[in-house]
């Protein structure tokens, strides 16, 4: 199973999007759809998913730098644009990013059914260095918890992963180890603001075992240190703030910025703190909203929709039946409305 | 005034012949006007001379007689018997016998025509060449026996000799006078009466002409001596030339005379103080005149007769250059500037005429050819600019708000599952795609059907149970390079008068054939057909745009059939292009013509 981004600013053309892409589950499925390039970047971030269907023009950071991004970092993902200019000089500098799906609004399902597909056989050589991307990304978020035993030992554990990778190209090594380095350091510097970079740059595997020995070392001085109370009561606060305004619009910069926290921070400690990713946090609170609401017969189910905070229906449709696993005209009926 | 305006309406051919006959006729005319003038002038000159001369021989001749006649005469009257007869006057028979004897000897020796002599005395009597011819009884009534005596040579005119031996003859008395030889005293008259005789000698050794007739006039106006005897002797005034003038000078002069045209002339005797007179009928006189008339008359008709045939061959040879010119012209005017005339250099007027013609026509053709070329770009500016006004309006809808919008209606048909509505909104958007990149470049007609099916859809979406399209297309055609957007606007002006005029009942059929080296392209529809005024009007400004000098075309219809035309025939040439044929109440025909690529024929076929 991929999973599947979809940015897009226009909601009806993400919903419809999204729901072409749905309706070839169960080998695609749409984890998460966002409305501009930023927020994409930090589902990526958190989420890694396989495959990334932008938009060019959005708000916030627009679909070329978020390709430029995935494409500097070497991540494991493929980008498709859905663009409603057949502009050469966009698809130009979008082939110069490695893309080789651009595809024309109005989209036609076929088009993106047959793009997806297309990928799949270059999913597939990707799928070990995404695995190792969720080690990764699981090595961080654990981070804080950490004792030095634990990290040594964590650290000699995905190195090791890192090496016995059997794609290849030393580049995609690399990239794994750049993005290793560059997540701790990222986290280190939301901890810590007088940590200092420490730019990764061994070419042998000594110096680079050696690179996140000392960059573990500096870690387990200086995280106890900021390892505080306060910081769990800020992340707390945050889910309150959801729980009593889950129908508002949030994004996870804005909640990042609640909290005083960087947004790769606040996501590590929001998802240590509660267990699960913020966007997940919010969607359980409004479909358990949801749930609640239509108890209520007199509401249509769109109005519930809005009532809750999903721009769109379809959106709503479909989040409610991947944490409920049926559809809300379902669950109501069940409840023999 | 008419008959000037009736020959200003001729040919210049008649006129010129016209103009060259009255010309030459005049002229003849006139040169036989004045040789007929300067004829008769010297036919009266050469009258006068001859007449005058004659006359005054005549006239000479008699004087010359008379003188002879006083001289001869001397001997007889200084004879001593004439002399003593004279003085005494005896009527002794003696005496009278003598004297009559000297007469008789006198008159042997000399003249016969002498008709009788006369002595006369101071008492008047009178002894002649016998006693017989003197007796007084029968000389009395003579004219002479009475008149007294005279110093001085005396001459009666024309009268009847009464006497014996005169047999009542017509005479002329001269009356000589006789002095006595010693006292000198005038004693008597001798009178000689001659007969006409002399004088009719005289006057036939002096004919003039056959006609003419010469005669004498006394002072008096009687008549001396006429051919016609009867009226000598008779005052002028009784005979038959009564009403004659007869002039005093000596010039010839013409008068008309009992019907007749006369030249008279005269003469005075020095002697006799008489007039000789001559007078001649003017055609006798004119004769040389009459034949150069004649000649003159015929010279006339021999040039009058020239003039007809070879004037008209000649204003042919002027007039016909002029002709060819004229038709050469014509063609001009019917707008053939290829014209040309074969010219040789030279001063001939025509020559530089035509010379002048063909530097005319071609640089005609030279200012034409660059003005239709400016004006063919002035049309293509035109074309451009009105390009960049629809890109400009193009521009105007923001084409992301169209597009975004568009993909909008299309993402909610499709999550609300209404296919119609998703196809539409695809359909339009990619209809206002192909058109907002309206470029003259040219696309397979591949792709420009399929761009019109996607038209189509959206009027079949429009009309969902009546309206009907169909294409019969070749597949070979499918790959022929056509100026994009051309279907488009034909069928769109074919929905919006075929079949929305009848609420979407109605079909639209598209086929294409090759015909020659062309394609042709056919978009017909059953609808009303077009109204004849609105069909001569587009048909007008299709024929302007193909003659290339339409510039305002791109008023009428945006994107209609005139642009396609024009476009076709900027792009292809003048004989491509739309051609609209409409059957009242059945349906229209818009076809377009453009040039088949037999090499892509070849790719696909």
């Amino acid at each position: 199973m991929f999973q599947v981004l979809v940015a897009e600013d226009e909601v009806w053309i993400r919903d419809a999007i999204a729901e072409m892409i749905d309706r070839l589950a169960p080998q695609f499925n749409v984890v998460g759809e966002v409305g501009s390039g930023e927020e994409a970047w930090n589902f990526i971030q958190e989420h890694w998913p396989s495959i990334v269907v932008t938009d060019i023009m959005m708000p916030h950071r627009n679909g070329l730098w978020l390709s430029e991004q995935i494409h500097r970092m070497s991540l494991p993902i493929v980008t498709m644009i859905v663009s409603g200019y057949d502009n050469f000089q966009y698809a130009k500098q979008a082939m110069r990013y490695g893309i080789t799906e651009y595809l024309l609004k109005p989209l036609e399902e076929e088009e993106l059914h047959d793009a997806l597909k297309r990928s799949v056989q270059k999913l597939e050589g990707m799928a070990e260095l995404h695995e190792g991307v969720h080690k990764i990304q699981h090595f961080i978020d654990r981070l804080p918890d950490m004792d030095r035993q634990t990290l040594n030992a964590e650290v000699q554990a995905l190195l090791a992963y890192i090496y016995r990778l059997k794609s290849g190209a030393p580049g995609a090594r690399k990239s794994q180890l750049a993005l290793l380095s560059a997540k701790w350091n990222e986290m280190f510097r939301a901890v810590d603001q007088e940590h200092t970079f420490l730019p990764f740059t061994e070419e042998d595997e000594q110096g680079v075992r050696k690179y996140f020995a000392d960059l573990a070392d500096a870690w387990l001085l200086r995280y106890p240190q900021f390892a505080n109370q306060s910081v769990k009561a800020s992340i707390k606060k945050v889910c309150d703030y959801i729980n009593v305004h889950y129908f508002e619009n949030f994004s996870l910069t804005r909640l990042a910025d609640m909290s005083h926290l960087s947004v790769s921070y606040f996501s590590t400690l929001f998802k240590k703190t509660t267990g699960q990713t913020c966007l997940n946090y919010i969607n359980g609170v409004r479909i358990q909203k949801a749930k609640e609401l239509l108890h209520e017969p007199d509401l249509k189910i769109y109005e519930i929709a809005d009532m809750v905070g999903y721009t769109s229906l379809p959106y709503f449709n479909r989040m409610f039946k991947q944490i409920v696993a049926v559809t809300p005209i379902e669950y109501r009926k069940r409840l023999g409305l | 005034m008419k008959i000037w305006t009736i020959l200003q309406r001729q040919s210049i051919k008649t006129k010129m012949v016209l103009a060259f006959l009255s010309v030459s006729i005049l002229s003849v005319l006139l040169s036989g006007v004045f040789s007929n003038l300067y004829y008769s002038r010297a036919a009266e000159k050469e009258f006068f001379n001859v007449s005058s001369e004659a006359i005054n021989r005549l006239n000479y001749h008699l004087d010359y007689y008379y003188n002879q006649l006083q001289q001869s005469t001397l001997s007889l009257i200084q004879n001593d018997v004439v002399q003593d007869w004279l003085r005494s006057e005896s009527d002794a028979n003696a005496d009278i016998q003598n004297v009559e004897k000297e007469l008789r000897r006198y008159l042997a020796l000399n003249y016969s025509e002498i008709q009788g002599m006369f002595l006369i005395s101071k008492s008047h009597k009178a002894v002649s060449m016998s006693q017989s011819f003197a007796k007084p009884s029968l000389i009395s009534g003579e004219p002479w026996i009475k008149l007294p005596l005279s110093p001085v040579i005396r001459i009666i005119p024309t009268h009847t000799a009464g006497y014996e031996g005169a047999d009542g003859r017509q005479v002329i008395s001269v009356l000589l006078p006789i002095f006595d030889k010693e006292s000198l005293d005038l004693i008597g008259t001798l009178m000689i009466d001659i007969s006409l005789h002399e004088l009719d000698q005289s006057f036939k050794s002096s004919q003039l002409g056959g006609s003419a007739t010469l005669f004498i006039l006394a002072d008096d106006d009687r008549i001396v001596y006429h051919p016609n005897e009867a009226w000598n002797g008779l005052p002028k005034q009784q005979t038959g030339l009564a009403t004659l003038q007869i002039p005093d000078h000596e010039m010839a002069s013409l008068q008309r005379f009992q019907g007749t045209d006369y030249l008279i002339a005269s003469a005075r005797s020095q002697v006799t103080g008489w007039r000789t007179v001559s007078l001649v009928r003017f055609d006798e006189m004119a004769v040389g005149i009459s034949s150069a008339r004649f000649s003159v008359i015929l010279a006339l008709g021999v040039i009058t007769l020239l003039i007809v045939m070879i004037v008209p061959l000649l204003s042919n040879r002027f007039v016909n250059p002029i002709l060819r010119l004229m038709s050469l012209m014509r063609q001009v005017g019917k707008g053939d500037l290829s014209v040309q005339t074969k010219s040789v250099p030279g001063q001939d007027e025509l020559q530089q005429l035509f010379y002048s013609f063909n530097q005319m026509v071609q640089r005609l053709d030279e200012l034409v050819a660059s003005n239709t070329s400016l004006q063919f770009k002035e049309m293509q500016a035109e074309l451009r600019q009105k390009q960049a006004l629809i890109k400009a309006l193009q521009n105007q809808i923001n084409p992301h708000l169209l597009y975004n919008t568009l993909g909008i209606i299309k993402s909610i048909a499709y999550l609300e599952k209404v296919p119609a509505i998703e196809r539409m909104a695809r359909n339009l958007a990619d209809v206002y795609r192909y058109t907002a990149y309206f470029s003259e470049m040219e696309v397979f007609l591949k792709d420009e059907l399929e761009q019109l099916r996607k038209y189509l859809e959206i009027v079949h979406i429009r009309f969902p149970k009546h309206f009907q399209s169909q294409f019969f297309i070749n597949e070979k055609f499918l790959q022929c390079r056509v100026v994009k957007l051309i279907l488009q606007p034909i069928v769109e002006n074919a929905v919006k008068y075929a079949i929305e005029q009848r609420g979407g009942e109605g079909v639209v059929i598209v086929s294409a054939y090759q015909d020659k080296e062309d394609l042709i392209i056919e978009v017909a529809d059953n609808g009303p057909g077009i109204d004849e005024t609105e069909l001569h009007r587009i048909e007008g400004l299709l024929r302007q745009i193909s003659a290339k000098l339409d510039q305002d075309y791109g008023d009428h219809d945006s994107l209609g059939i005139p642009n396609v035309h024009a476009r076709l025939v900027l792009k292809y040439g003048g004989e491509y292009g739309v051609k609209i044929t409409t059957f009242a109440g059945r349906g229209t025909v818009v076809s377009l013509r453009i040039p088949l690529y037999p090499e892509q024929y070849r790719t696909t076929g």
